[in-house]
């Protein structure tokens, strides 16, 4: 502040009152904005107070920007995604071209509409074996409803896989995953594996180990009620 | 007025080389954040003196926005430093996601053995458009992250009547995977090799598969390998972890070798992993540079 030009001071209440001519400087004392009146003309004058108001704030603003930053992803809860097949529930299941156990190329793009209860399975994995009768069974039972049911065999032949579905009288659909892909894709623990699709092709569930038949039933009931028109 | 800028800059300065140069081990040194921390406290202290010296609303706003740029800015570096994780370089088998606490998840893609090297990995964070991550850092607010190409191999078995047999990795990230990630790391006749090991289940075979680089396989594989191909030495062990006869194998090349009354076959091929590395906000680090500057700027820029 130029002395030479300071005539009086007063408190912003009263510079509010009775200013009305042009600025010339403020200056802030003791907690209080105050403002500085030309000596020349007399009249309190403002043009910097707002100006060195908006700058406070914004300074005032970043820091708390700043903290916000840095703090909020410390504190920030993050989902928590299950590992395991389980993890994509909610997703788009992955499609790409595989073929099946006789050689032509199939996609889960083609059972959009449907309910796809798809099935990590090997020849070798005796808990495999053992629920393949009931996918069976499911799959006659709720074909007409709209459920396929897929066995997705994972690193094996076609010859080994088809065999093997013969050996237990499976006609549902069985694809062979020969580079494990969809094992990959579904963090699969082990065989088998199940995931169910609802008719968007959304993975509604990953399940990992054998089901019983009541708890297949149980895991697709939800999406067999006729849609509400 | 520089007892205050000095140790500010400094502050500025010493962050914005930990986002620059992210990943290095001194960043969560205890000397380094209690330094950074005792310049902060030091700029904090100037600042009050130089504040109350202040004649004009100006300097001390000068004074404020200084301190609070260097505050924002130390805070952002010690919290990265006290706070953020150590460095981590994610492996990730194509087709696996990852999660990165407190970031989100990598998605690594399904790509064929031919175009793994071309394959990018994808973060996908809340409310966010996913990103993919290349070989130049990449800034995801608290960490950076960078693809690093490494040498993965995709192995193939077959039995001896020729039937395709499933690959698992029981220790493994995933357990159903034909594609070794190498993450272990082993030393043979004086070489740090990496290597991995796989189940054949069907067969009751276990399977340790060592990598040789191009340069190393040419050294060592007498003749079994070209010039420039890598190599992947296969021993079959049975399942009680026996070395069988006739165990010990090279497929060099992609080519498919007979070995423990198996068929299996090795192509290398380069995968990136992700390397993840705390770092100071760089939004903060920016405001406060911004705040600093803008301080200093005002000390010595002519008075109107």
């Amino acid at each position: 502040m130029n002395p030479t030009v300071v005539q009086r001071i007063r408190t912003s209440d009263e510079f509010r009152a009775q200013v009305g001519g042009k600025a010339s400087s403020v200056e802030d004392q003791g907690g209080h904005a105050v403002a500085v009146s030309s000596a020349e003309g007399g009249a309190p004058t403002l043009t910097s107070l707002p100006a060195y108001r908006y700058v406070a704030g914004l300074i005032a603003v970043l820091g708390l920007v700043a903290l916000i930053l840095i703090f909020a992803p410390y504190f920030a809860s993050h989902p928590v995604k299950t590992s395991g097949p389980a993890g994509l529930a909610g997703q788009a299941a992955p499609v790409f071209a595989l073929y099946d156990d006789r050689g032509q190329p199939v996609s889960l793009a083609q059972y959009r509409g449907r309910i796809v209860v798809m099935n990590l399975w090997a020849s070798w994995c005796p808990p495999c074996r053992a629920e393949m009768p009931d996918l069976q069974r499911l799959s006659n039972l709720y074909a007409a409803r709209g459920l396929v049911i897929i066995g997705v065999n994972q690193g094996e032949s076609p010859q080994r896989a088809r065999s093997f579905a013969e050996s237990l009288q499976i006609h549902f659909p069985i694809w062979v995953d020969g580079a494990e892909r969809y094992g990959r894709l579904y963090s699969a623990l082990g065989l088998p594996t199940t995931v169910i699709l609802d008719r968007r092709g959304i993975v509604v569930r990953g399940i990992d180990g054998p089901l019983t038949f009541d708890e297949m039933r149980g895991a697709i009931s939800p999406l067999l009620v006729p849609k509400q028109s | 007025m520089i007892g205050l800028a000095a140790p500010a800059l400094l502050i500025v300065v010493a962050v914005i080389v930990q986002i620059a140069l992210p990943g290095r081990a001194v960043y969560h040194t205890g000397w380094y954040n209690v330094g950074l921390a005792a310049l902060v406290i030091y700029a904090l202290f100037v600042s009050r003196a130089r504040f109350r010296a202040a004649r004009t609303t100006r300097a001390r706003l000068a004074i404020v926005a200084i301190v609070v740029g260097a505050a924002s800015a130390g805070v952002a570096g010690v919290t990265s430093g006290l706070l953020g994780p150590d460095n981590e370089t994610i492996v990730g088998a194509p087709g696996q996601r990852a999660r990165v606490e407190g970031l989100g998840a990598l998605a690594f893609p399904l790509v064929s053995v031919e175009s793994a090297g071309d394959a990018a990995v994808t973060l996908e964070r809340a409310l966010r458009a996913p990103t993919a991550i290349g070989p130049h850092p990449h800034d995801a607010g608290n960490f950076i992250l960078r693809a690093l190409p490494r040498d993965v191999a995709y192995v193939e078995a077959w039995d001896s009547r020729g039937n395709h047999l499933t690959v698992t990795q029981p220790t493994g990230a995933t357990f159903l995977s034909p594609v070794l990630l190498m993450e272990h790391r082993q030393t043979i006749a004086g070489l740090n090799l990496p290597f991995d090991s796989f189940n054949l289940p069907a067969a009751r075979r276990v399977v340790k598969a060592v990598l040789f680089t191009p340069a190393q396989a040419a050294m060592f594989s007498h003749g079994l390998a070209q010039p420039g191909e890598a190599a992947v030495l296969f021993a079959v062990d049975d399942e009680n972890d026996r070395l069988l006869p006739h165990g010990i194998a090279l497929s060099a090349g992609g080519r498919t070798v007979e070995v423990g009354g198996l068929h299996l076959r090795a192509m290398v091929t380069r995968y990136p992993a992700i390397e993840v590395a705390s770092a100071p906000n760089l939004v903060v680090t920016a405001i406060g540079a911004m705040l600093v500057l803008g301080g200093i700027a005002s000390f010595i820029a002519p008075r109107r």
